[in-house]
């Protein structure tokens, strides 16, 4: 036998025992024991005052100093305001009709939900796994597994609760997924994190009609997300593919990273 | 004793800087263009630090500070079962192990060592991630993101370890005349 075997089978063995033991501890971790709420309360606050810190004197640079380009960009801007406001009226006169129609059909609105409104204070430690800390503002009863929205679309979902934050696995980390729907077409699909920007469509029929261009929404059936959410555009379809079924590729709204202000579901408003 | 508690003081400092310090500075860089690649990026000084003290403590140290670290990480937004913390855990050991093998004499062959633990833990992480998560999605869309930390990471720990060793040596960690590893000033 090799010198260096024994040392190596025993280094094979300790690590994993370790790693048994460690994802041990870890699974199921739903609410936070005594000494991990010590810790926790005393970090929370530090995280707080260093994010707002910091977040001030980058908002002071960009806003106060760094002001080339703002001049053409106000332009722009107002440009598009107002195209976005024609179309708003637009759009607000299909919702009255809408609202119309749903009194005669005497359906239920399922657009409204009562909210959360929770501000960023941290990222998470690790590079790979995509999650963030939101300080709540009000002793709401969150718990893990509500859906958290941010304006552009779908965020997240809360992972774990302390008292004053809770931590937002988002919808970006490998570990997420979402039940999909493409508007257009109503192909349902299962849209999953890949660790980057992008977002990743699987279980698309190979007959399913689906084109670059297509908004994908929440279909509200995986019963964590509500129905009709706006998820992304897709922004790549791949062809060719052989089987069953077929790829694509989704870019959201808005970049996770940025994600300041959130909305966390507490549950369907009933009527 | 005071060491001891210099370097938990210095891993909440380390957790605190990676989650709420850089992540805001990296968001703000990524703007720049051409720089784009470093949006959602941090240091991870947590593990820098750890590959320190693998470096400059006993097999029971490293064991005992790999496990801490680790631990505490899961109370930093942490979401993979033990993937972080079982990550930190074998790669400090390797690092430790690899120890007398080396004698790292000046900045680059340091991050070049880092780096190479770097790539590793995070490989390790990803690898652990898929067996504890049993997630389907391919690793092949974590590669660039796999190499610009460890870049990163790489360019920060010949600057971070010259402080530790600082730290070590006002805290009586290590002696001024202590010949190891890490045999360099910057």
């Amino acid at each position: 036998v090799a010198r260096w075997f024994k040392p190596a089978f025993a280094l094979f063995l300790l690590s994993y025992l370790v790693v048994q033991v460690l994802s041990i501890n870890f699974k199921e971790k739903k609410t936070l024991k005594p000494v991990e709420r010590i810790i926790v309360f005393i970090a929370a606050p530090v995280q707080n005052a260093v994010w707002t810190t910091v977040e001030a004197m980058v908002d002071g640079w960009r806003h106060y100093i760094a002001l080339t380009q703002t001049s053409k960009l106000n332009d722009k801007l107002q440009k598009e305001r107002a195209e976005l406001t024609r179309k708003l009226n637009e759009q607000n006169e299909v919702v009255r009709e809408n609202e119309r129609l749903r009194q005669l059909l005497e359906l239920r609105d399922k657009s409204k939900f009562r909210v959360v409104v929770a501000e960023r204070m941290a990222s998470g430690a690790s590079t790979f796994e995509k999650t963030l800390r939101v300080s709540l503002r009000d002793s709401e009863p969150i718990r893990p597994g509500l859906a958290v929205l941010h304006p552009g679309g779908v965020l997240g979902q809360v992972i774990e609760v302390s008292p004053y934050f809770c931590d937002v696995l988002l919808l970006t980390d490998l570990n997420s997924a979402v039940d999909g729907i493409v508007q257009r077409s109503r192909a349902r699909t299962l849209v999953k994190g890949t660790g980057t920007s992008e977002l990743k469509l699987e279980y698309l029929s190979s007959k399913d009609d689906v084109a670059v261009g297509d908004e994908v929404v929440t279909s509200g059936l995986d019963g964590i997300y509500p129905e009709g959410i706006p998820i992304g555009v897709v922004s790549k379809v791949e062809t060719g593919a052989k089987g069953l079924f077929k790829g694509a590729w989704l870019k959201p709204h808005f970049d996770f990273s940025r994600a300041e202000e959130v909305e966390i579901i507490l549950q369907p408003e009933k009527r | 004793m005071r060491n001891g508690i210099a370097f938990i003081a210095i891993m909440f400092f380390a957790y605190v800087a990676q989650t709420s310090l850089l992540p805001p500075i990296f968001l703000f860089v990524s703007r720049i263009p051409g720089l784009g690649f470093l949006l959602g990026h941090t240091l991870n000084f947590v593990t820098m630090t750890l590959f320190y003290l693998s470096l400059n403590r006993d097999l029971s140290g490293t064991l005992i500070w790999a496990t801490v670290y680790g631990m505490v990480g899961n109370w930093f937004g942490i979401a993979w079962n033990g993937a972080f913390a079982s990550a930190l855990f074998m790669t400090a050991v390797l690092c430790h192990l690899l120890k007398s093998q080396l004698l790292l004499k000046d900045a680059a062959g340091t991050a070049l060592f880092a780096g190479a633990l770097f790539f590793v833990e995070g490989l390790i992480h990803l690898l652990l991630g898929h067996l504890l998560q049993q997630i389907q999605v391919s690793l092949r869309y974590q590669l660039l993101p796999l190499l610009v930390y460890t870049i990163l990471n790489a360019l920060a720990a010949p600057v971070v370890f010259t402080v530790l060793r600082q730290i070590d040596i006002w805290t009586d960690g290590i002696s001024l005349r202590t010949r190891g590893t890490l045999e360099y000033r910057l």
